[in-house]
């Protein structure tokens, strides 16, 4: 089996609903107290295309910002075609200390999408100490 | 811009991007006839605009400088690089330079 | 310390030339990286043009318009070159289109940005943009350019 204290990396998953156009959505999660470190971040929906064109997040961790507001998702997102091992946005120095992870994310109209209700998933790749 | 504005706005500018009074001066003047098109090379050197040139249309990387553009917010008396200057109209139009030359 | 600044750029009449200033913070070490996003404001519907039709695989990306970037010191003008709409040659001869059909938002991995290395004694990067897009549409096309600087900060300055 595993070695104790062994160090294991699975993703962890939150998720928001949009659900009015040009509106703003803040939440905050809270990671288990057995997350060690955060490798990298990942935004997905199931209507990618409305977050990719409308998609702007601001992301905070333990109060460290590492995406300003109005920041666009679509810089951050992959496509199915990525390697399957760069599939996360890397995050590099981060502290987990409270283990808050504050979202705020802003929906704008572009006149290329119609809007339609869409949720959003934020995967965030973590490393899980065992005890 | 003057000529006397330009040659006080040289010396401080060429210390600006370093080359302290390493530098040589030209005055340029450029005739330029019915529609004519001039393409400057001007990798090298800087050319400072002094006057408001009528009918004349200066282009480059750093910005346009057209006193007839109606859709333009800001006019760049600065130029540098590949450089494309045109006569807009059917009459003799001319355009006054002073060209700043770093050597060094 | 990395720090980004977004600076929004908004374009709203045909063949307009627009001049901005985007200003560094006082701690800035240098500028690293250049990164653009294109968000259109009118509706697609009302006749802006977002792809052009050719009877050739491949497909001419829209030219939004120029932009020129640039500081006042030695690096002078850093980035001249033409402000793309999107990528429109994703499923250029994409044989799995039938499963996953090619577009932007579902293939091409993580934008990255432009390489850059600034000074950050320039304290300001200027520039402009010189609309395109209004000039294929032949009327005004209302968007908005976010340009990104992406920065090092320095927190131990003994002058400051």
């Amino acid at each position: 089996m595993n070695e104790e204290n062994a160090l294991l990396r699975a993703p962890k998953v939150f998720e928001l609903q949009v659900t009015a156009a040009n509106s703003k959505v803040s939440e905050t999660f809270e990671l288990d107290k057995s997350v060690k470190s955060v490798n990298g971040i990942a935004f997905t929906s199931e209507k990618p295309d409305l977050l990719f064109h409308r998609g702007y997040a601001r992301v905070e961790i333990n109060k460290r910002e590492f995406f300003p507001d109005n920041h666009a998702v679509q810089r951050i997102m992959n496509g199915v075609d990525a390697n399957l091992d760069n599939r996360y946005w890397p995050l590099e120095n981060v502290i987990i200390g409270n283990g808050q992870v504050k979202i705020e994310f802003t929906d704008k109209a572009d006149g290329r999408t119609v809007f339609a209700a869409y949720t959003v998933q934020l995967y965030l790749d973590c490393e899980i100490e065992l005890n | 811009m003057t000529v006397n504005l330009a040659l006080e706005y040289i010396p401080r500018r060429m210390r600006e991007l370093g080359y302290g009074d390493k530098y040589h001066l030209r005055f340029r003047h450029f005739i330029l006839q019915d529609r004519e098109t001039i393409n400057l090379k001007a990798f090298n050197s800087l050319f400072i605009l002094v006057e408001e040139p009528a009918r004349i249309n200066v282009k480059s990387q750093n910005g346009i400088f057209n006193i007839a553009l109606t859709n333009a917010d800001e006019m760049q008396y600065e130029h540098h690089g590949q450089i494309q200057i045109r006569n807009t109209s059917t009459s003799i139009a001319r355009a006054r330079f002073i060209q700043v030359i770093p050597y060094k | 310390m990395e720090e980004i600044i977004i600076h929004t750029v908004g374009i709203s009449r045909a063949s307009q030339l627009k001049h901005f200033e985007i200003p560094l913070p006082r701690n800035i070490e240098k500028v690293t990286g250049l990164w653009y996003k294109v968000r259109l404001l009118d509706d697609a519907e009302s006749g802006v043009p977002i792809s052009i039709r050719t009877r050739s695989p491949y497909l001419p990306p829209i030219i939004v318009g120029q932009i020129s970037l640039s500081t006042r010191q030695q690096e002078g003008v850093f980035y001249y070159g033409n402000l793309i709409l999107e990528n429109p040659n994703v499923g250029f001869l994409d044989y799995t289109s039938g499963v996953f059909p090619a577009k932007q938002h579902n293939r091409s991995a993580m934008k990255r940005p432009l390489k850059v290395l600034l000074n950050g004694d320039s304290a300001i990067v200027h520039g402009y943009i010189l609309d395109n897009w209004g000039t294929l549409a032949r009327r005004n096309v209302r968007y908005e350019v976010d340009v990104y600087l992406f920065c090092e900060l320095n927190f131990n300055d003994p002058e400051q």
